[in-house]
């Protein structure tokens, strides 16, 4: 990974296993959250830390490895996501055949069901402020767009979010509770 | 910070249910991928010599070069060993897929492009064909508002049509506005298909606004024009260019068919 105050260094192949080792998993229920499958999201990461390693000279230089990957996975997804819907995405060539997962539970099923009806750019500041934990400024410098959009944005999904989980009892972000 | 854990479950999901590669296997496509990107640029730089040899120096507006950088076609590009492109649209490609549908005559398919836009500039159409083999028009006229249009070109390899985008880019990032109304262009990010290219015409006098979207596959590009207003807003332009990519999303998508490893 990349030292801090190093930026000319490039990542060799220990730290590079230790950062995909780290990181994976978190990604992947970051871009799940954002696009609402996870053998997509899976599927989209791998494909980035491909990415990553052939760029990583790139990588380092830009100082968050780990939001270059993200970013990378959700453009991927956002680019497929038709395709997917329709059925006709051509056989993967990074995993063998769709996870299993162990049934969700139905708090899980319902946000998972409530943020895919949020419009995408609510979505995806709802995910990377409240699971990825990026402070709204950093939100906004990986979305490209104004704080303030962010904040809005924020606002709006969260409300938004508080009325379509208003059935199940649960404690929002920031503290509201729905019931 | 968040004060609660509504999130909790995305990252408390069992992790045996994950699947990821072996590192060593990331890092070997990883590889694969950056010799086939450095294959691409080294193809790239002898094609611009040669250019910069037979061809008068292209300058901007402002005098300066603007023939595209080869280095710049190093993009997420397919490989350059013997590949038999597709030199032809195929009839069955989704030109109109995602255009509005209340009215079928506002449609229109034309096998001979005619510009609906201006390019970055405005001194010239929004996108040169002159360079392709065959060309492909969709335009949607909508009765109050500019409408949008698309052109899929297929040139005679990747290179070329890496060439013909990077020019674009050139443009549009060298581009002052100027003239009455004042016309601006503003790239914008984008992570479209192998390469892409994506600026704002602003009026500023107007607040009115195309959205042009230049996206290449293998040796094609689709080239995306849509009308807005609002593009004085970055929140505006940012909700069109998002539009524009949903509504083109299978028309990309299907542009795999002229890429070096076909769908």
């Amino acid at each position: 990974m990349a030292v801090p105050g190093d930026e000319s260094r490039t990542m060799d192949e220990v730290e590079f296993d230790d950062f995909y080792t780290t990181s994976y998993a978190r990604v992947v229920g970051q871009v799940y959250a954002m696009i609402g499958s996870r053998d997509e999201a899976e599927e989209c990461v791998q494909e980035a830390f491909v990415r990553a390693w052939a760029h990583r000279r790139s990588l380092d230089r830009a100082g968050h490895p780990e939001a270059w990957v993200r970013t990378t996975a959700y453009r991927l997804a956002v680019s497929r996501w038709r395709r997917v819907a329709r059925g006709r995405r051509p056989a993967d060539r990074a995993l063998a055949s769709p996870t299993t997962a162990a049934a969700p539970s139905e708090a899980h099923v319902a946000l998972v069901a409530a943020l895919k009806q949020l419009p995408e750019a609510q979505r995806r500041a709802l995910v990377l402020h409240h699971l990825a934990d990026l402070p709204v400024h950093e939100v906004a410098r990986e979305t490209g767009v104004p704080e303030g959009t962010v904040k809005a944005r924020l606002s709006r999904g969260r409300a938004a979010l508080a009325a379509l989980l208003a059935d199940h009892q649960t404690t929002l972000p920031g503290g509201a509770t729905s019931a | 910070m968040p004060e609660n854990d509504l999130f909790e479950s995305f990252t408390t999901m069992d992790q045996t249910d994950l699947h990821p590669l072996p590192a060593s296997e990331v890092r070997r496509r990883g590889d694969r991928l950056r010799r086939r990107n450095t294959a691409l640029a080294v193809a790239g730089g002898t094609v611009a010599a040669m250019t910069a040899i037979g061809v008068p120096v292209a300058l901007s507006q402002d005098g300066t070069d603007a023939r595209p950088d080869p280095g710049l076609y190093a993009t997420d590009g397919p490989s350059t060993d013997a590949v038999a492109w597709r030199v032809d649209v195929p009839e069955d490609f989704p030109l109109t897929d995602g255009f509005p549908l209340e009215d079928p005559d506002r449609t229109q398919v034309l096998p001979e492009y005619q510009p609906q836009a201006v390019g970055p500039c405005a001194t010239s159409p929004a996108w040169d064909v002159s360079g392709a083999l065959e060309s492909l028009q969709a335009v949607y006229t909508d009765p109050s508002q500019g409408g949008m249009d698309r052109v899929v070109s297929v040139y005679e390899d990747d290179t070329t049509a890496a060439a013909a985008l990077e020019e674009l880019r050139t443009q549009a990032e060298s581009c002052r506005p100027q003239g009455q109304p004042r016309v601006s262009a503003e790239v914008l990010t984008s992570d479209l298909g192998e390469q892409s290219v994506v600026f704002v015409n602003g009026y500023d006098d107007t607040g009115e606004g195309f959205l042009h979207q230049a996206v290449r596959v293998g040796n094609a590009v689709l080239y995306s024009t849509s009308y807005f207003q609002g593009a004085g807003d970055p929140a505006v332009v940012e909700t069109e260019q998002e539009r524009e990519q949903d509504r083109s999303a299978e028309v990309v998508a299907q542009m795999c068919v002229f890429a070096a490893d076909p769908c």
